[in-house]
């Protein structure tokens, strides 16, 4: 290890002329950073936003900082120890060998607490958006965007816009566990006359005197992804209106 | 003081419509009970407003409960003290009662305040997926498979299922019979939440086989706001209407007569006496059930005949509650200074008020109880806005 300090502080080496109190009683032989898997401690590094994001989401937190053995003591050996979270605001160490940047802090959080955050996370984001408070929807931000770029506005809790003639309707559907597994392009047509020419892998069904001609995609299937990279979303669902409705003059 | 700016207008807004008092009794109503908060309390003996005599309180709740198809009903702060009281009932049947989960089952397009009702009383709810866009609807058998994945993942039956009846977002009906043919089955008692069709549409909690029915009567009975009713059968009408034990510790004082779930005693001023002025008037209008339904689903028509705009939820629509997605007002709202606002902004301007402002990409409206001269009104107004008044 570059800092001599961090050797101490997570017990890979014992002091021999300081009174530095020993946190990690273990003999320990190496510190391995990896996935969170099997971790002793997690640690965040984040701007002073999202510390205050993760103390809410962690039910509160208080903080014990000196300046010292930051990262490696206050952010992991103190939290191994102590089975609490602690957030550091760096040392001189973590500045000069750690590349750690003026706008960044550092929280380490024992696992069981991390469990839970990505449901809170997700939670988080669904508390906000709504005027009234209530959400009809809680499809993530990143799809909304998404969809906006290539034009399609969200609705209640489906996106609406034009690809050539028609009027498209494209929804997101979850599946049982709400996970977002595929996406139904919708085509609702009033009819006032001879029904276009649909096929596969759109299918028709009438509801009174309206025809909705739709076609049942897979997300993450080639080119759908619902999260980034719209215009290529928009590319296949163009093709395939294209190459399997016909007549599309009629419904200008 | 201030006075009503939309007093003179044509009332829109599916969540009023059912509510508007009739012509008949505005006059008598604030004239003789107008002047009092507790205008119910001038007699009473038995401190408890539905024990009235004088007003017939006790008498009307009878009535109440005969036209739901229910065994007894008490008034309530609306609707969703209503509920609250029966999740407050299931609550303490559930804590008594080892086999049932707190866990109730709720259709996906329930109202806000049966989650809250459902959280206020520490049960999970556990919904199931609807059919999504267009018609947002799911089959009966959905509570089937609920409450056995339910049984099936805690060993014990959910505590309530609950439908809405009409559903606040696309005016749905739920299939209520079937649902009420499961619950039965399996053994789950079942609410039916009717705050959008009790007292427009015929309802009848024991051709439903529910245990329990909500209403709202300022949504769907005539009344004044706030007032609702909690109806339910002779099996839970104990539990559900029991009366306080509780004794003060140093005064020793008790309350014998107030039933706690309903927060003591409920609704003693004037809207309990309007909905006891509307009550014939609502009793003979559901008649006109389906003639209503036919002049919906002929205005829903006209309005799609605009071009670019669909109503979404069932058709032929069963309910008033209209939900229309409307892109062409949208592409309207793009240049319009007041952007989403503008459409509520123009209906007003020629009389006509209940729009969401705000909102151009959907339209939720009901033309309930207009007369042919409003509905035409109205359409006109519609048509005026998308420019197509004289096409």
């Amino acid at each position: 290890m570059a800092c001599p300090n961090s050797e101490l502080a997570l017990g890979l080496r014992k002091p021999k002329y300081s009174n530095m109190p020993t946190l990690i009683k273990e003999k320990i032989r190496a510190v391995v950073i990896g996935p969170i898997e099997g971790a002793d401690v997690i640690l965040f590094v984040l701007n002073p936003r999202q510390v205050m994001n993760i103390s809410i989401l962690l039910g509160g937190m208080s903080a014990e900082f000196r300046g010292e053995v930051a990262v490696c003591g206050e952010a992991t050996a103190m939290v191994i120890a102590e089975g609490i979270p602690n957030m550091t605001t760096l040392c001189n160490g973590a500045r000069m060998y750690g590349g750690y940047t003026d706008n960044e802090l550092v929280v380490g959080v024992p696992p069981f607490m991390v469990d839970k955050i990505e449901e809170k996370v997700s939670r988080l984001q669904k508390c906000g958006g709504a005027l009234c408070g209530c959400l009809v929807s809680d499809l993530p931000p990143e799809v909304v965007r998404n969809f906006k770029s290539i034009g399609f506005e969200k609705s209640t809790d489906y996106f609406m816009g034009k690809i050539g003639a028609y009027n498209v309707r494209l929804y997101i559907n979850k599946n049982d566990q709400g996970a977002l597994k595929q996406i139904t392009v919708y085509i609702p047509i009033k009819l006032k006359g001879e029904p276009p020419e649909v096929r596969p892998p759109f299918m028709t069904r009438t509801r009174q005197n309206w025809l909705d001609i739709y076609a049942v995609l897979e997300t993450g299937s080639e080119g759908i992804d619902i999260y980034s990279g719209g215009e290529s979303m928009l590319k296949v669902i163009s093709d395939i209106i294209g190459k399997s409705i016909g007549g599309q003059e009629n419904y200008v | 003081m201030f006075d009503n700016p939309y007093k003179d207008h044509t009332v829109i807004n599916a969540l009023m419509r059912g509510g508007i008092l009739p012509v008949e009794i505005r006059e008598r109503l604030y004239d003789q009970w107008g002047d009092l908060g507790y205008v119910a309390c001038y007699d009473c003996l038995e401190g408890r407003s539905s024990l009235c005599s004088k007003p017939p309180v006790r008498k009307f709740l009878s009535r109440i409960a005969a036209f739901f198809g229910a065994d007894a009903a008490e008034h309530t702060f609306g609707c969703r003290a209503a509920q609250f009281a029966v999740l407050r009932a299931v609550r303490e049947f559930c804590d008594m009662d080892g086999n049932y989960a707190d866990i109730i089952v709720t259709d996906p397009n329930s109202h806000y305040s049966t989650n809250i009702a459902a959280e206020m009383n520490s049960f999970r709810v556990v919904e199931f997926p609807h059919d999504g866009y267009p018609t947002y609807t799911f089959p009966a058998e959905a509570y089937a498979e609920q409450i056995e994945k339910v049984k099936a993942d805690t060993g014990k039956l959910p505590a309530l299922a609950v439908v809405t009846h009409a559903d606040p977002y696309y005016g749905n009906i739920a299939p209520v019979e079937d649902i009420g043919k499961i619950c039965q089955d399996k053994g789950v008692p079942l609410m039916v939440n009717a705050a959008y069709t009790g007292g427009v549409a015929p309802v009848n909690m024991k051709e439903i086989g529910a245990s329990f029915l909500t209403l709202s009567a300022h949504k769907s009975m005539m009344s004044l706001a706030p007032l609702g009713y909690v109806a339910t059968t002779y099996e839970w009408t104990d539990r559900l209407f029991s009366t306080s034990r509780t004794v003060g510790s140093w005064t020793g004082r008790s309350f014998g007569k107030k039933i706690p779930n309903i927060f003591g005693c409920s609704v003693g001023g004037l809207p309990l006496i309007s909905g006891m002025f509307s009550f014939p008037f609502v009793e003979k209008r559901i008649k006109n059930w389906d003639e209503e339904l036919t002049k919906t689903n002929d205005f829903a028509d006209k309005l799609e005949d605009i071009g670019d705009i669909m109503l979404l939820g069932q058709r032929p629509h069963r309910h008033h509650l209209l939900h229309f997605e409307t892109p062409r007002f949208w592409e309207l709202s793009k240049n319009k200074r007041e952007k989403g606002f503008f459409i509520a902004k123009f209906m007003i301007r020629n009389g006509i008020v209940g729009l969401h402002r705000g909102m151009s990409k959907h339209v939720k409206m009901s033309v309930y109880g207009l007369t042919d001269d409003e509905r035409k009104k109205v359409l006109d107004a519609f048509r005026e806005l998308a420019g197509v008044l004289d096409a």
